[in-house]
């Protein structure tokens, strides 16, 4: 054991010690029981990302652990009866609610909930006899009723995948296509306001470079820029919901949009050309048509949700 | 940015997700950075309570994968926890020098160039009135008390000056330490009534009263003029102090003509003695044209001000003052009395996304919006917003 590793594991010892003297019921549980679910979430949150963290760091994390419901989940994981009865005693409500909302029906939503309970207990067994249970992997970063949720989610997403043989994709592979196909059809932004079978050849042209290099563009943001891109124009997210996720105020949000908007006109302006020879006039006009056609092409979506270029301007 | 160009990569970006979202029916992909995010992970995500590192490397992942996308944004939702606004998170560092050229856009100047001339045509408008009206004090001093002053007869039987303002017609009540000659055209009534007496003395101008020789002592006391306005005193006494004061005032104008004529003096006062009915008829007809006058010029005076105080009430009753600003109602607008019809207005319909972006920038605006129904035109830190 190399001596970073020596001093880890101190100061989780330090730190199960710590949160089993702030945890209102321990479950009887002592520190041994706890080291390892604890350097477990240690290792995946800290040192995965910075092997040499600072033992402040350290601690500080450990300390941030849910007390109460970390040691009622060990405690469950240790075969505790009586635990197990609290655990479904409190979160009964969570599971059937977060079931509810990821189902078609109340029969489906309580097939679910179910499932999630046996999923918990663990049904299958393994090598040293003890059942497999998802409560292996709470860390007790999150609350508890949080969990129990993403739980209930992802199992919900899993059946529903399962049901329907849909398997999601990532847009990046989408973007890539759209790239990809530019020459298939895919570019006819701006052909369709043309006068002659010439301009539209022509804007077909301007219009599949400017999608690809559209395309490229939105790769060089950063990536929470293009998590806010993706959750609020792909995800359909309001502009509420994309800065919840990401955890900022929906002006903040809006005035993100906004540079973000600028950001990728310029990259794309850059592409355009430097690589491929086009004036800054062409640039401008190009831009100015393909949105008049999306403008008409989109407007039932733009009637729905608020343009966030608007947001923008009032923030 | 100019908002066209927002606008344009706002529909380009929507266009782009509306295609990949036909593109990707029906297809399959697998995650590019790695595994999906267990529920742990994206439930600490949802909750923040993933270090700056590890949030960063879901970041990476979530960008790319709309199942864990879609996933933490549930349970976001979920988890409701309160966002507090940073409003300088987004502000940009920029130098003054790389803001200097904001402030020389065509944008910026369109409105500026316009104001300055105008602001400068005012100042020139103010400064060429005062001296003006300094001048014009300096020459009603020097000038000659002649006959050709009285210019207007029909003045001097209502004893104002048509249109003249109430501040010229304080402006004509000389101080004590003036001499009785710097009073303006109002005297030229009682002017033109003592040139009918005595017609000499228009032929003797250009003398003060200063100047002038005194005929004897008792001449030089009825020259003394005899008006002292009190500075506390109330409206309705200061106008009524105001016309006694022209009434002696004139009348000391007319003795001082008399005692500046000279040898003529003596001739009119021949001529005086000589028709002493007439005298009488005369001062008695100069005390009802000044008393007349006086009274005229009070109730002109009261009327003006009931005027103006109803227009005040008026306009109080259609403006209103919210979180500071000022509004003036017009049919069924209230309009920020700091709007110029000029300025571009930004629309924002209430109960809008985008009006709620807006109030939650601008609390200010919502309490405006809230309390002023209708359509609200108000000018919030520079820029012009009509809220329906």
């Amino acid at each position: 054991m190399s001596e970073t590793s020596e001093q880890v594991e101190i100061l989780v010892a330090a730190g199960a010690e710590r949160l089993l003297a702030r945890a209102r019921e321990t479950h009887a549980l002592d520190v041994s029981q706890l080291k390892p679910r604890i350097r477990g979430a240690v290792v995946k949150y800290l040192l995965k990302d910075d092997p040499h963290a600072a033992p402040a760091a350290i601690s500080e994390f450990i300390d941030g652990l849910q007390a109460d419901d970390l040691c009622l989940i060990v405690a469950c994981e240790q075969g505790d009866e009586s635990a197990w009865s609290d655990l479904v005693a409190r979160f009964t409500t969570t599971v059937r609610s977060a079931a509810r909302s990821a189902s078609s029906n109340e029969d489906a939503a309580e097939d679910l909930a179910q499932s999630i309970w046996a999923e918990l207990y663990g049904l299958r067994v393994r090598d040293d006899g003890k059942p497999t249970s998802k409560l292996a992997y709470y860390s007790g970063r999150g609350s508890l009723a949080g969990w129990l949720r993403a739980v209930v989610a992802q199992l919900a997403v899993d059946q529903h995948r399962k049901q329907s043989r849909l398997v999601q994709t990532d847009e990046d592979a989408d973007l890539d296509r759209l790239a990809q196909n530019v020459g298939d059809g895919n570019e006819q932004l701006l052909s369709a306001g043309a006068a002659n079978p010439e301009q539209s050849l022509a804007n077909k042209v301007a219009g599949a470079e400017m999608q690809n290099a559209l395309a490229r563009s939105f790769k060089e943001l950063s990536d929470e820029d293009r998590l806010l891109v993706k959750l609020y124009y792909f995800d359909g997210l309001r502009l509420r919901e994309a800065g919840a996720v990401l955890g900022v105020h929906e002006a903040t949000a809006s005035r993100r949009l906004t540079r973000i908007h600028g950001d990728l006109r310029r990259f794309v302006e850059r592409i355009l050309i430097t690589e491929k020879g086009w004036t800054q006039s062409e640039t401008n006009r190009s831009f100015a048509e393909l949105a008049i056609h999306l403008d008409g092409d989109l407007e039932g979506l733009v009637n729905v949700e608020e343009s966030p270029i608007e947001q923008r301007s009032v923030t | 940015m100019k908002h066209s160009e927002n606008n344009e990569m706002d529909l380009l970006l929507r266009g782009l997700a509306k295609q990949a979202s036909s593109v990707s029916n029906g297809s399959d992909g697998a995650p590019q950075h790695g595994a999906h995010l267990d529920a742990d992970e994206l439930n600490a995500f949802a909750e923040r309570t993933v270090p700056p590192a590890a949030r960063a490397r879901y970041m990476v992942h979530l960008a790319d994968c709309s199942r864990c996308r879609k996933l933490v944004a549930t349970l976001s939702a979920a988890a409701g926890l309160p966002i507090t606004e940073i409003k300088t998170e987004e502000r940009p560092q920029t130098t003054f020098w790389q803001r200097l050229p904001a402030f020389l856009s065509p944008a910026v100047l369109r409105f500026a160039v316009p104001a300055l001339v105008m602001l400068a045509v005012v100042t020139v408008g103010i400064i060429t009135f005062r001296q003006q009206r300094s001048a014009d004090f300096v020459a009603q001093n020097q000038e000659p008390v002649t006959s050709q002053s009285i210019s207007n007869p029909e003045q001097l039987a209502t004893g104002t000056t048509g249109e003249a303002p109430i501040e010229s017609q304080s402006a004509a009540i000389p101080s004590p330490n003036q001499t009785p000659v710097t009073s303006k055209q109002a005297n030229a009534g009682e002017k033109s009534t003592a040139t009918d007496k005595v017609t000499s003395v228009d032929t003797t101008s250009g003398f003060l009263a200063k100047d002038a020789p005194k005929p004897d002592a008792s001449k030089a006391e009825e020259a003394q003029p005899k008006f002292a306005p009190e500075p506390a005193s109330p409206p309705a006494a200061k106008a009524q102090a105001r016309a006694t004061a022209e009434a002696n005032k004139n009348e000391a104008v007319a003795i001082q003509k008399e005692g500046a004529a000279g040898d003529t003096v003596t001739q009119a006062r021949d001529e005086r003695q000589a028709a002493p009915d007439r005298e009488v008829d005369f001062s008695r007809s100069r005390k009802a044209a000044t008393a007349g006058r006086g009274g005229a010029a009070v109730g002109a005076v009261e009327a003006r001000r009931s005027e103006t105080e109803q227009k005040r009430a008026d306009q109080d009753a259609e403006i209103r003052e919210v979180a500071g600003r000022r509004f003036r109602k017009q049919g069924n607008a209230w309009i920020d009395i700091a709007y110029v019809a000029t300025r571009p207005a930004m629309n924002v319909v209430r109960g809008s996304e985008q009006y709620r972006v807006l109030v939650a920038d601008e609390p200010g605006i919502r309490t405006i919006a809230e309390r002023l129904a209708g359509e609200v035109i108000v000018v919030w830190k520079g820029r012009v917003y009509r809220i329906r």
